[in-house]
């Protein structure tokens, strides 16, 4: 019964020497194996739709509130460094990079570099949180820069500071929360990539997790200037 | 029109030739077996039961309701129900009024997110899609297993908050009164509940739509697929695209109400109107994730059981889409009382646009009975109630939709009796027409078909008794969501108390009906209704890989005047004379 | 033409029970509108049925004879039912939003009053600065107010709420608005002329304090919240009284107490008119705020930690009438421990007589003597400054 990586085919099949991905078989109710490729690309491609809305749910609430209080707004990224959102968009970029070419690896069999790839996606993402949680989220906590009611930062100069952390923390939270999931999948890809489970004709798995990687990193594209930079 | 051989029969083991419902060994075995099955026929009967269950646990909380409004002042909640229900005493269920405000967003909260939404879909869209399909399965059978421990996951939220004492907020959660009443931890799960039963959502949709797209026989076009399928497609789409605005909804509100982010909560400079947008743009659309699917039945039952092409296919398979497409765009007609001129002029013009291609399907199916050969049975006299009671549903909400009725109506028991005529006269009525239709299949036993239709006439009285009154209600000035009422409003509402027992009677009919099919009922045929889509060319109970040789589409599924329809004797389904056939079309 | 118009009356009363006592519904208004989409909705659904039982049973199945053959569709007759059911529907989307408007645009020169909204109850403030006088009762509660309005005049409320959404509908004038707590909105309304020939119309003697007013013709409407807020959303109603311009001149500038009003029955007045009754208890229940029940006299805790110790009270007399006094028109100077800062300061919404009242009024809650002399009337009281104390209060905080 395969969806996307099928495990039960991994025991079954000819020649107990070849690779894991010259053994597998589609799932049995597909007439083929390229229409259950296409399926799950389908499927991801559907999942990516769902998560653009989740994401144009916060945007459309930052949009809300820089209409209702500009000033907090403009105030509130004037906070932001902007050296720090840089960084982490070139990190996110240089994952979404090695993302591709892990897959194009795995197309033409390199497996060796396809670890490699996917060894530097994981660990730019970790890079991500690590820049997100040690430089952004843990001072700005501790100054009291926190999100509606728990707000208590001393200095602020408008009157609705608070609703711009609430605004922060909830996107680039939700964000990260896609980071740290993406960490999870990827690392998921290595176990099974050193087992031999991708190649060249079978990357089912690779495919998917590399779309929504790349969605993760589109978001914080946008997220970037938004927050960051439109004062 | 579909002619298709296909040379190649899959070679299939013998092991997966028996019918699904067959036991697999002892007792513990077969839980087992159904527990971790991704048999889509087996995940349907399970959805199938799990949202009947929550049907009839929304449907007690109703009857509570109906029975705290037989008098105008708050007290027999206290005295008769209040012992009754769960958790009566020692939770934080306090005052009457709250007593009656948790019962009654308990009924809107399950009939909505834990009944009505998963329900057809889920139930029989899960069973019947690969089967008309000619398919083995849904494209993502794990994914479908997820989805029903999802669904049951989120649903037991749900219970808890049932069990400690219920939250007060309606089902539409409108802060800032969410996010500061009482019982934080029942709202906190009932919140959690919604957010949950979001994924089963998005699951069941996705799988439908990528099932549709790749596994559809070769040579069914997507105009050669029933109508059943088109319905199930539209509402997926709009699952999958509306679902996820109301998740991010969903945890700003949670995230409000445990850490007052002040996003919603306009104490802290954040505004609640924001939330009723965020809500309403889902909740709109989600009507129509409970009607098109009922459409989608009632286009079916009417073309089999009256053994006629239905009338304008193609304009009924679009009029779903664009409905599914329109109804992002109406969302603030909830909304009238509380939003600005220009907003509520437009979303009042792009309300009425949405509703003729509704219209539209309406004339159609009505000239689909024309010259049929019209069978009385349970799915068909369904059906026929179905176009009268939506058709009243579906009027009403032109008063709502129009700005200046509305004004007077909003949030009065014309808007009750508007949607239980839409959600329970349209979508209720045709899940029962569709579950009379499919039971055969199902289950492979016949119901008596006596009993059913004492049922169907009893739901019927008693539906029109319980919620035509209350549009009379609505007009004279009752607001909803009143555990107590002034005196003026005594006798209709006790009209509509009465009412709902004969409709709950009606149910215990059903109940027995369907019991006692299980257990006695006589052995169904290979095709019972002779219809021509795939479905019907299992055997009676279909095997566990639904067909014995990949189907054949030998014929479209309307065909009627052409074909004999598979495992039936032409006898009982003559044929007109072929020439006649060929001139008309 | 007089048929016509009898079935239209048959129908507006079997929907509404009588025709609207306002402009925005009357006639043409939106209860014409009503039965406009009434008629159009009976002439499809009759239709519709009719076709589908007659049909139904016509065409019913008949053992051994096939459906007859017919066209499975037909271009023209498509474009025919999708046409004229839009053209309907632009009629009615143009109706309704003329409609609406008339309902949103406040006429100019209206009469405004104020509107607050809470749980679970409605204050109007009147230019007079008086609100409501009288109460009936509702259900459980026999605190509901009555608000005279003027007839055929437009009126303006300008609406807030303190808590929570609430909604403003008077079902006999055919229109709603939210209550929303973070701005205003404007309900606009102007009452049908006071009838003789309506059944409804009645006349009584007003009584306001030491004033009396014979003969008031008024005609009473049900004001419900139609946005759920709750416990009591159920029986947050009022009543909204019409009456003639010139009542309603009079009613609304009398005094609410009169010189021999006792100080704790002003105090009493003000407890429910002003809607400190929602969240301060007089029974020692709890509540969003303190209690009163046996509260004055007793040492108290705040927030920030200092107290106001039994010594300090019986050293200072006044302490505790200076505190109430604080709490009333600044609530976030000493906040009482075990309560968040969310009463509203009613600095400039209550007359000295009035604080005093309330003062009077908690002290009596906690079976002190009550101060039986008369307190000066409210032009009195004007004249004095509100530094000379009377000297009762003190006597009556000794004892
Ligand atoms: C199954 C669910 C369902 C469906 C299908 C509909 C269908 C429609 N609804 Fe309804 N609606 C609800 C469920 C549904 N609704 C719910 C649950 C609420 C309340 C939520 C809450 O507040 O708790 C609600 C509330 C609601 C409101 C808000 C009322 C208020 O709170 O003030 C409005 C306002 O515009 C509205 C309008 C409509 C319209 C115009 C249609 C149209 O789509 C109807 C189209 C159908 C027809 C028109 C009838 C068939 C056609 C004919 C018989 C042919 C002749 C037709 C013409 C001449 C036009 N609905
Ligand atoms: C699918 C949706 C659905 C359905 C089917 C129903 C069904 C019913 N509802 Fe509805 N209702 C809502 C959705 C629904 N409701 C919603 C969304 C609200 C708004 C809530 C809010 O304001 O927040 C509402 C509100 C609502 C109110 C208004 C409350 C208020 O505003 O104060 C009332 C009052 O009469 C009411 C009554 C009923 C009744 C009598 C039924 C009856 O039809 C129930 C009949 C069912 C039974 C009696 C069950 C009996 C079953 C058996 C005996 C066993 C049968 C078992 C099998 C078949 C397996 N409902
Ligand atoms: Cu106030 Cu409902
Ligand atoms: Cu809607």
């Amino acid at each position: 019964m395969a969806t996307f990586d099928s495990q039960a085919s991994d025991v079954a099949g000819d020649g107990a020497k070849a690779p894991l991905w010259k053994r597998y078989k589609a799932g049995h109710h597909w007439r083929t194996q390229d229409d259950e490729f296409d399926a799950a690309k389908i499927g991801i491609w559907l999942f990516l739709a769902t998560e653009v809305l989740l994401f144009s749910g916060l945007f459309c609430a930052y949009a809300v509130f820089r209409m209702l209080y500009p000033e907090a707004i403009s105030a509130g990224s004037g906070y932001l460094d902007w050296r720090f959102g840089f960084s982490n968009t070139v990190v996110l970029l240089i994952s979404s990079f090695t993302m591709a070419m892990a897959i194009r690896d795995v197309q033409l069999n390199r497996q060796r570099w396809a670890t490699i790839n996917l060894s530097i996606t994981w660990v730019c993402a970790a890079l991500f949180l690590a820049i997100k949680f040690i430089f952004e989220y843990g001072p700005k906590w501790a100054e009291g820069k926190r999100p509606g009611n728990l707000f208590d930062y001393a200095y602020a100069s408008t009157s609705h500071e608070h609703v711009w952390w609430s605004i922060y923390y909830m996107s680039t939270g939700v964000h990260a929360t896609h980071v740290l999931i993406g960490m999870g999948l990827i690392a998921w890809l290595i176990y099974r990539q050193r087992k031999g489970a991708y190649g060249p004709t079978h990357f089912t798995m690779m495919e998917g997790v590399g779309l929504y990687w790349h969605i993760v990193d589109l978001v914080w594209i946008f997220l970037f200037p938004l927050l960051y930079l439109v004062h | 029109m579909t002619t298709v051989d296909r040379a190649l029969d899959h070679v299939h083991d013998d092991h997966h030739d028996v019918p699904y419902l067959t036991p697999k060994g002892g007792p513990v075995a077969t839980v087992w077996d159904w527990m971790t099955t991704v048999d889509h026929k087996k995940i349907g009967v399970m959805y199938l039961f799990s949202v009947l269950f929550m049907f009839f646990l929304g449907g007690v909380a109703a009857l509570m309701l109906r029975i705290e409004l037989l008098e105008p002042t708050r007290q027999t909640a206290a005295g008769l129900t209040g012992a009754a229900f769960a958790g009566g005493e020692g939770s934080s269920v306090g005052a009457v009024g709250q007593f009656y405000n948790t019962v009654m967003t308990m009924h809107g909260a399950i009939m909505v997110f834990m009944f009505i939404v998963p329900g057809i879909p889920a139930s029989l869209g899960n069973f019947f899609l690969p089967l008309m399909l000619g398919a083995k399965d849904v494209a993502f059978p794990r994914l479908n297993l997820a989805s029903w421990y999802v669904y049951v996951f989120g649903s037991m939220f749900g219970v808890y908050v049932i069990l400690t004492g219920g939250v007060d907020t309606g089902w539409t959660f409108y802060t800032p009164y969410s996010t500061t009443t009482d019982g934080q931890p029942q709202v906190v799960a009932m919140i959690l509940a919604v957010f949950v039963l979001g994924f089963s959502s998005i699951f069941t949709g996705l799988n439908f739509i990528v099932t549709v797209h790749k596994l559809r026989p070769p040579g069914m076009g997507w105009f050669d697929m029933p109508l059943f399928i088109w319905a199930l497609y539209a509402t997926s789409i709009i699952q999958v695209l509306a679902t996820p605005v109301i998740g991010v909804t969903f945890l700003l509100l949670l995230f409000e109400r445990l850490f007052q982010i002040g996003i919603f909560d306009p104490g802290l400079g954040g505004d609640p109107v924001l939330f009723q947008h965020f809500f309403w743009f889902y909740s709109h659309p989600v009507v129509y994730v409970m009607i098109l699917p009922a459409m989608g039945i009632i286009s079916e039952v009417l073309a089999i059981h009256s053994r006629k092409r239905l009338f304008g296919y193609r304009a009924i398979a679009f009029s779903s889409l664009a409905i599914a497409a329109v109804s992002f765009l109406v969302w603030g007609h909830h909304m009238f009382t509380s939003q600005g001129e220009l907003a509520a002029m437009i979303f009042s013009a792009l309300t009425f646009l949405v509703a003729i291609p509704t219209a539209v399907k309406v004339f159609n199916w009505i000239a689909t009975l024309y010259k049929g050969s019209i069978a009385w049975n349970t799915p068909m006299l369904y059906a026929m109630q179905f176009l009268f009671l939506f058709s009243i549903g579906g009027l009403t909400g032109l008063p709502l939709g129009a700005l200046s009725t509305d004004l007077h109506l909003h949030d009065s028991y014309f808007v009750v009796a508007h949607f239980h005529y839409v959600m329970f006269g349209g979508t209720v009525i045709a899940f029962l027409s569709g579950i009379h239709h499919w039971w055969p299949k199902m289950f492979g036993r016949m119901y008596n078909e006596f009993w059913a239709k004492i049922g169907c006439a009893l739901v019927f009285v008693g539906f029109n008794v319980t919620f035509f009154t209350q549009f009379f209600l609505g007009t004279q000035g009752m607001p909803r969501r009143y555990a107590s009422y002034v005196d003026e409003f005594t006798t209709l509402h006790q009209i509509s108390t009465y009412g709902s027992w004969v409709l709950a009677l009606g149910f215990v009919v059903h109940l027995f009906v369907f019991i006692h099919s299980l257990i006695v009922g006589e052995r169904a045929p290979q095709n019972p209704w002779g219809g021509l889509s795939l479905e019907w060319e299992t055997d009676p109970v279909p095997l566990e890989h639904n067909f014995r040789h990949e189907p054949i589409c030998k014929h479209g599924p309307y065909d009627f005047e052409t074909t004999v329809p598979p495992g039936c004797d032409e006898k009982d389904f003559p044929l007109p004379p072929q020439d006649e056939v060929r001139t008309v079309h | 033409m007089m048929t016509t118009l009898a079935i239209h009356d048959f129908f507006v009363r079997l929907f509404f029970g009588r025709d609207a006592d306002s402009e925005v519904g009357y006639g043409l208004g939106s209860d014409g509108l009503f039965i406009f989409i009434w008629w159009v909705g009976v002439f499809f659904f009759v239709l519709l049925m009719a076709l589908m039982f007659w049909w139904s049973w016509k065409y019913r199945r008949q053992p051994g004879k096939p459906a007859q053959v017919s066209a499975s569709h037909n271009t023209v007759l498509e474009i025919t039912w999708s046409v004229i059911p839009t053209l309907i529907l632009v009629v009615i989307f143009f109706w309704g939003y003329d409609g609406y408007l008339k309902a949103q645009m406040p006429e100019g020169s209206s009469e405004e009053v104020d509107l607050t909204a809470y749980k679970w109850g409605w204050g109007m403030t009147y230019n007079t600065g008086w609100g409501a006088d009288e109460t009936v009762s509702l259900g459980s509660r026999d605190d509901i107010p009555v608000f005279y309005m003027p007839e055929d005049t437009p009126v303006l409320l300008k609406m807030s709420s303190q808590d929570v959404i609430h909604s403003f509908w008077v079902p006999d004038f055919r229109t709603k608005l939210d209550v929303m707590p973070n701005r205003y909105t404007p309900y606009s309304f102007r009452a049908a002329a006071l009838d003789d020939a309506d059944e409804r119309v009645k006349t009584k003697t007003v009584k306001i304090a030491d004033a009396e007013r014979e003969n008031v013709r008024y005609r009473d409407h049900w004001i419900f919240c139609a946005e759920y807020c709750g416990d009591l959303h159920s029986e947050m109603g009022a009543i909204l009284r019409v009456v003639s311009k010139e009542d309603y001149e009079w009613w609304k500038a009398q005094p609410r107490y009169g010189v021999n009003t006792n100080p704790v029955e002003v105090g009493e007045k003000v407890y429910i008119g002003q809607g400190c009754a929602t969240c301060h208890s007089i029974d020692g229940s709890a509540g969003t705020g303190p209690t009163w029940y046996e509260a004055y006299g007793r040492p108290v805790d705040f927030v920030d930690g200092s107290q106001m110790s039994q010594s300090d009270i019986d050293a200072d007399p006044l302490l505790w009438d200076n505190y109430i006094r604080e709490s009333i028109l600044y609530p976030a100077a000493k906040l009482h421990a075990g309560y968040g800062n969310q009463m509203p300061s009613y600095d400039g919404r209550l007359s000295e007589v009035e604080l005093r009242g309330l003062i009077a009024y908690i002290r009596s809650l906690s079976g002190l003597d009550i101060e039986t002399e008369n307190i000066p009337g409210f032009e009195e009281l004007d004249e004095q400054t509100d530094g000379s104390d009377d000297g009762s209060m003190q006597a009556n905080a000794e004892g």
